[in-house]
């Protein structure tokens, strides 16, 4: 069952990949063409017609894609026009830097918030739900790019403790961590809280304490367990949010992952480039949902994954 | 979800219509957002009274005066940014264009994502399951990064800005509006209003769309302050609105280079940012809490 199942999901997002290279194809074409970017204003039509036909670009669309397709098959997705090395090594060298942000994030984040979650849910409307709301208001209220910059202010303009940008040790990742759990947080503490008030008002949690199991042992094993199904799909989709970077912060923070890689192709109209990491962004994500959906049925049995 | 209660919403009678308004009073947080709001709708007014002339006036004199003197005259209380120009005035000309473009962008994604979403459900063929499809698809790739090519490639500006966050945060009320037709349809209401003769358009108008509509304006509440954010960043990494308009994004951008001599440029309009939306997701979590009958208790208490 299980088998046919994950093949079944993975031949419906190779589809899902295929169409939004398709739309990728088409718009990345309509915004011009990369020859009037790289040769100079005064350079001669043929020079121009030259570089054309030695892009591809005087081929129609359908022809370019695939060539593309049968190229991207064999895992070559062109050259980079901008590094003059092949995009699928210029993304490859960005990817690892926002995958090891986003899994840092992702972990601090979930662990924090179980811990204030469950805290939070123990006592609805004490001390710590209090400021367990504060927490989630926090996340959804404050612009992160500005956050990132006022901790450079403080951290690294003032205090001089942390560098202001770039990637290297433990010290560069501070600001860029603290900034980005911020949001991922918010959200996964009301999940996790939600999800506890009900696991800890539920028949078995009574049963564990009537056999007198100790309170931190029914709280954080009997009903945390259960409590964390919810919170298993919100991480799965906050994890396919990080996977793309967070544009702003690795652009303050001058982290030289995805989000700010995107941002030079786009700027410098990388067609191969950008192609290649929304591709690769994509498969991730992709991966990502398959991997959550397997691990949900793994950890609650009750859920029979439909054929 | 909260549906049952919102069901009669439109049948409440008068008195009950205003005691909505006296739950709002007796919550004290609910209070704050609401006079905030209160104060940005007074500067907007000002802005076009008589602020927008000094958000203009450039006065080289007084090049990133520090915040907090009246020596200056109260206009450059919270200082001036590095042409000499009130940053009062420039974050009271900035305001508009911030809430325009949320307002804007969450009100066509409110629409449109529910004219789909109900088309999705009450036609569950092959219409509805693209419809469906499309959605996932824009719900799974990351928001930021999406809106960030198609900024690019359609050009930053205003209707663009509008247009593409609102197709951004449309998948929410799409599967909503969707899975609420869904099962409104099978109820017994609607077999009763076949019969009669309705024509689909004037039932889902007449009875389908009263359900459905509480429960997308509560997605819409909770996207205000989004929607914001994503527009904010935007517009700081360059992709927003352009200048010579203004926007808190663009002047937090403007003012990221004088972060180390002047750094209320960058951290006042950020502060604008920052009130506005904790004012829109508290308004909006009283709002869940006021039509939720589960919760509704702990506001009357």
């Amino acid at each position: 069952m299980s088998f046919t199942y994950v093949l079944r999901r993975v031949a419906q997002s190779i589809a899902a990949l295929l169409a939004l290279m398709v739309v990728v194809f088409v718009l990345v074409r309509a915004t011009g063409s990369p020859v009037n970017l790289y040769l100079p204003l005064d350079a001669p039509q043929a020079l121009r017609d030259e570089m054309t036909i030695k892009l591809g670009l005087d081929q129609p669309i359908y022809v370019q894609f695939w060539n593309w397709l049968v190229d991207a098959v064999q895992l070559d997705l062109g050259m980079s026009l901008w590094q003059g090395r092949p995009a699928i090594d210029v993304v490859l060298s960005a990817l690892p830097n926002t995958l090891m942000l986003g899994l840092v994030v992702l972990t601090i984040s979930s662990l924090l918030a179980i811990l204030i979650g469950s805290l939070a849910a123990f006592r609805p409307n004490g001390h710590f739900d209090r400021f367990a709301g504060l927490v989630s208001l926090a996340g959804a209220s404050i612009p992160d790019f500005w956050l990132a910059l006022m901790g450079i202010l403080l951290f690294a303009v003032t205090l001089g403790w942390l560098p202001t940008s770039g990637s290297g040790d433990i010290r560069y990742w501070v600001l860029p961590v603290t900034v980005m759990v911020m949001r991922p947080l918010g959200t996964l503490v009301q999940v996790v809280r939600g999800s506890m008030i009900s696991a800890l008002a539920a028949p078995y949690v009574k049963t564990a304490r009537a056999k007198g199991a100790p309170e931190r042992r029914v709280i954080f094993v009997h009903a945390l367990r259960n409590g964390l199904l919810p919170a298993i799909t919100v991480a799965g989709d906050l994890a396919a949010q990080l996977a793309g970077g967070v544009t702003v912060v690795e652009v303050v923070f001058g982290w030289p992952g995805i989000g700010k890689l995107m941002i030079d192709a786009i700027l410098n109209r990388d067609f191969a480039v950008l192609q290649a990491g929304i591709l690769c962004v994509a498969a991730v994500i992709v991966t990502l949902n398959i991997l959550v959906d397997i691990a949900y049925a793994a950890i609650d049995p009750r859920i029979q994954i439909q054929r | 979800m909260t549906s049952p209660l919102m069901e009669d919403a439109g049948l409440l009678p008068p008195s009950r219509r205003i005691s909505l308004l006296r739950l709002l009073a007796r919550d004290p947080s609910a209070m704050v957002a609401l006079v905030w709001i209160f104060v940005l709708a007074l500067v907007l007014v000002a802005n076009v009274w008589f602020l927008q002339a000094y958000s203009v006036r450039v006065d080289l004199k007084l090049r990133n005066a520090p915040p907090f003197t009246l020596d200056n005259g109260w206009i450059y209380y919270l200082g001036a940014d590095s042409l000499g120009r009130s940053m009062i005035a420039r974050l009271a000309a900035a305001a508009g264009p911030s809430l325009g473009v949320a307002f804007a962008a969450v009100g066509f994604s409110l629409v449109c994502g529910a004219i789909l979403g109900l088309v999705a459900g009450w036609m569950s063929g092959p219409v509805g399951t693209l419809i469906l499809r499309v959605a996932d698809m824009i719900q799974g790739f990351p928001t930021f990064l999406l809106a960030l090519v198609v900024l690019y490639i359609f050009g930053p500006s205003v209707v663009n800005l509008v247009i593409v966050l609102g197709i951004t945060r449309m998948p929410a009320y799409v599967r909503v509006a969707r899975a609420e037709v869904l099962e409104i349809r099978e109820r017994l209401f609607i077999d009763a209003s076949r019969v009669l003769g309705a024509s689909p358009w004037w039932m889902v108008r007449q009875h389908v769309l009263p359900i459905v509509a509480p429960t997308l304006l509560t997605i819409a509440s909770v996207n205000l302050a989004m929607v914001m954010l994503i527009e904010s960043g935007l517009s700081f990494i360059g992709l927003g609105i352009q200048p010579p308009a203004a926007s808190w994004g663009l002047m937090v951008a403007q003012g990221r280079g004088y972060l180390s001599n002047a750094w209320w440029l960058a951290c006042f309009p950020g502060l604008a940012i920052m009130f506005t939306t904790i004012a829109f997701n508290l308004l909006s979590s009283w709002f869940r809490m006021a039509t939720d009958p589960q919760q509704r208790w702990r506001l009357e208490l």
